[in-house]
């Protein structure tokens, strides 16, 4: 027994060294990277993305988006000589292996990680960057992300603040909403209860609130339901094969209203072909939204990733870098302390990306809060809706 | 009421079509195959690529669907269960590797099509088949629901009359009761092992390549749903009975299909499966097992 314990303690004070070894080697690599004051030539910065297995869309949007922000940012001159050298490293959507590629990362010389798509992986990996003190920048919004500390910043518009418009817009043409919503999404089902309680604020009446399961078999039984609930428009929050299931599911059953619904639809709805034209959905960014920087956006992802479509990941990766470039020119140094007061900096004062202004507010200023945009799919292609 | 009635009739439809070669590989050949679902995202995918490359007409694109998830079953049984099973001759031994080496197999092909397809949604093309809805009193339904359905009788009742009275189907009967008795009978049991997989694969490719046209969009992790529905269809059905899985496949659809109308649909499954535990706890042997003789 007694060897046992102290075998444990060995072992406790083995992690113990290695944790603090971790944080001691990711801070000084940091200082490696600078050359003193100013930016260095060459500013390592890590993105850590899931490019193959089941998230693999999301990554390849997220990566397509980075490298078109990469080259913005090192053909313009914003940060004169100094250009930023990207790595990219896989996840295979597998959390673990994005925990490991984080440890990995802070003890190398990289000054910010670009984090995973993944709720699950960027809570996983952002306490590992906070405790080495390495500028973290999430591609996801889950609750209780920003909070873990001052290095955390979630770069990707949260749902939540897309409601209002949702709101305004279906209720120009419609007094009365059904609402299917899968309910094994903490974050969905927290939206199906805001969205709801909006509708009923703004004098719209809400006919049925649907729980599903994002997984489910058949969607069928659940769009019959929303429609004879009598409901003049029906709205799909959730995301994946679930969105063009139930709207497919809603037209062949005959519902010739207003179908809305949120952020996930993006990148998923167009799989319902026909049945897709007219569905709109509230989203962080459209490809016909006026600016020179939405114009430099889509005409650098046409280079970079020649005939790919942009989703909102995409959108996210190519503002992450703007908002990296901006921060080290801040900074006037790649240090990774000097950075995050960079960062704080353009955070406080907002900057210009595609969507138009973006904002910062949560926990610490950490979360970006972009406009939220409403847009109509028709053909292919989401345009936004005006007027 | 009526349209919900018709709504779980289509869904009943869709999971016996699943359930039923998956009864087939596991009643006569013991093998319980988690690939199952991987071969009915295989028939999806196959008929979305198709679709996409070719001028195929629909009839061709089904048959060549299930020809090509057949074939992955087949080759999963070359490769890997008939030389398990050679191999250990240790029954129970030989049933845990099969078992591993089919959720080997379903990872396997999971990442090719995750591969193929960028683990992007991915539906087939409408111009293959377009999905017309018909209005009839008090309820309605599309072409490809009344061909799920239709097709699903079919197969039911083919696969049933197949084992029960064609030579092929009373060998396969020999296979499920003594696959040493039936090689001394002159069965060759490793082409009838082959081809029995080959049946249940098809079948899986079959209800894949439908169900794509029915909900417009799968990916890789569809099938896994559908495996966990079709666990419940066979084992409480009773493993290797045709009835039992139909009745059962229907059975839990209604209630699925009563608790996403009138329920907390989030929990359709949950509860579904909770009164599936119950009747367990009752009857362990499922509804129609009714011993080694009756397996198929």
């Amino acid at each position: 027994m007694r060897g046992l314990n102290r075998r444990l303690c060995a072992a406790a004070l083995g992690v113990t060294l290695t944790v603090l070894m971790t944080a001691a080697c990711g801070g000084g690599s940091a200082a490696d990277a600078t050359s003193g004051d100013g930016l260095p030539a060459e500013i390592p910065v890590t993105l850590v993305a899931d490019l193959t297995g089941p998230l693999a869309f999301y990554g390849g949007q997220l990566k397509a988006g980075v490298e078109a922000g990469l080259d913005r940012v090192n053909t313009s001159g914003v940060l004169g000589t100094s250009k930023i050298k990207l790595d990219i490293k896989d996840t295979g959507s597998d959390t673990a292996t994005a925990s490991r590629l984080v440890s990995a990362a802070v003890q190398s010389n990289a000054v910010a990680i670009l984090g995973p798509s993944l709720s699950q992986e960027a809570l996983a990996t952002a306490p590992i960057a906070q405790q080495a003190k390495v500028p973290y920048l999430a591609d996801t919004a889950p609750p209780g992300l920003v909070e873990i500390g001052e290095y955390v910043y979630s770069m990707t518009t949260p749902q939540s603040s897309q409601v209002d418009k949702m709101v305004q817009e279906v209720k120009k043409a419609n007094d009365s909403v059904a609402i299917i919503n899968s309910n094994d999404s903490p974050t969905i089902a927290a939206l199906a209860e805001q969205t709801s309680k909006a509708f009923t604020a703004a004098g719209v009446r809400v006919t049925e609130v649907i729980g599903t399961s994002q997984t489910a078999t058949d969607f069928t039984a659940v769009g019959t339901r929303a429609i004879q609930s009598g409901a003049k428009a029906i709205g799909i929050l959730g995301g994946g094969p679930m969105m063009p299931s139930v709207l497919t599911t809603l037209r062949t059953q005959g519902f010739t209203g207003e179908i809305f619904g949120n952020a996930g639809s993006d990148g998923t709805i167009d799989k319902a072909g026909a049945a897709a034209n007219g569905y709109r959905y509230t989203t962080e960014w459209a490809a016909d939204l006026p600016g020179d920087i939405n114009a430099d956006f889509v005409k650098r992802l046409a280079t970079v990733s020649p005939g790919l479509t942009a989703h909102y990941p995409a959108v996210d990766g190519y503002t992450e870098m703007l908002f990296l470039a901006e921060s080290l020119k801040a900074a006037g140094s790649a240090d990774r302390t000097a950075l995050l007061g960079g960062m704080q900096k353009v955070a406080a004062a907002g900057f210009d990306g595609p969507s138009g202004r973006v904002t910062f507010g949560g926990a610490g200023g950490r979360q970006l809060i972009g406009p939220a945009i409403y847009v109509e799919f028709r053909d292919g292609k989401a345009t936004q809706v005006t007027g | 009421m009526l349209q919900q009635l018709v709504n779980a009739l289509v869904l009943g439809s869709v999971l016996l079509l699943f359930s039923l070669g998956l009864s087939l590989a596991w009643g006569t050949l013991d093998v319980l195959n988690l690939a199952h679902g991987a071969l009915f995202i295989f028939g999806g995918y196959l008929g979305f690529e198709m679709g996409r490359s070719t001028d195929l007409p629909f009839a061709a694109v089904l048959v060549l669907s299930m020809v090509g998830a057949g074939l992955a079953s087949a080759l999963m049984e070359v490769v890997s269960f008939g030389p398990i099973r050679s191999r250990i001759t240790n029954k129970r031994q030989a049933e845990l590797a099969i078992l591993v080496a089919s959720l080997g197999a379903s990872i396997v092909l999971g990442r090719l099509i995750g591969y193929w397809t960028d683990d992007a949604i991915f539906s087939p093309s409408p111009d293959l088949l377009r999905v017309e809805r018909y209005d009839l009193p008090g309820f309605a339904l599309t072409n490809i629901e009344i061909i799920i359905t239709v097709t699903a009788v079919i197969v039911a009742v083919g696969l049933a009359v197949w084992v029960r009275r064609s030579r092929q189907g009373r060998a396969v009967r020999a296979l499920a009761y003594s696959p040493g008795t039936a090689e001394l009978m002159g069965i060759n049991v490793r082409l009838l092992a082959v081809m029995t997989m080959f049946i249940s694969g098809a079948l899986a490719g079959l209800a894949g390549l439908l169900l794509s046209f029915k909900i417009s969009g799968e990916d890789v992790a569809t099938g896994e749903a559908y495996m966990l529905a079709a666990f419940a269809v066979l084992i409480v059905g009773g493993v290797g009975s045709i009835l039992g899985a139909t009745i059962l496949a229907y059975a839990l659809a209604f209630v699925q299909t009563a608790i996403s109308a009138y329920g907390p649909g989030g929990y359709a499954t949950g509860v579904a499966f909770a009164l599936i535990f119950i009747f367990l706890l009752f009857r362990p042997q499922g509804l129609f097992a009714r011993g080694m003789t009756e397996r198929v």
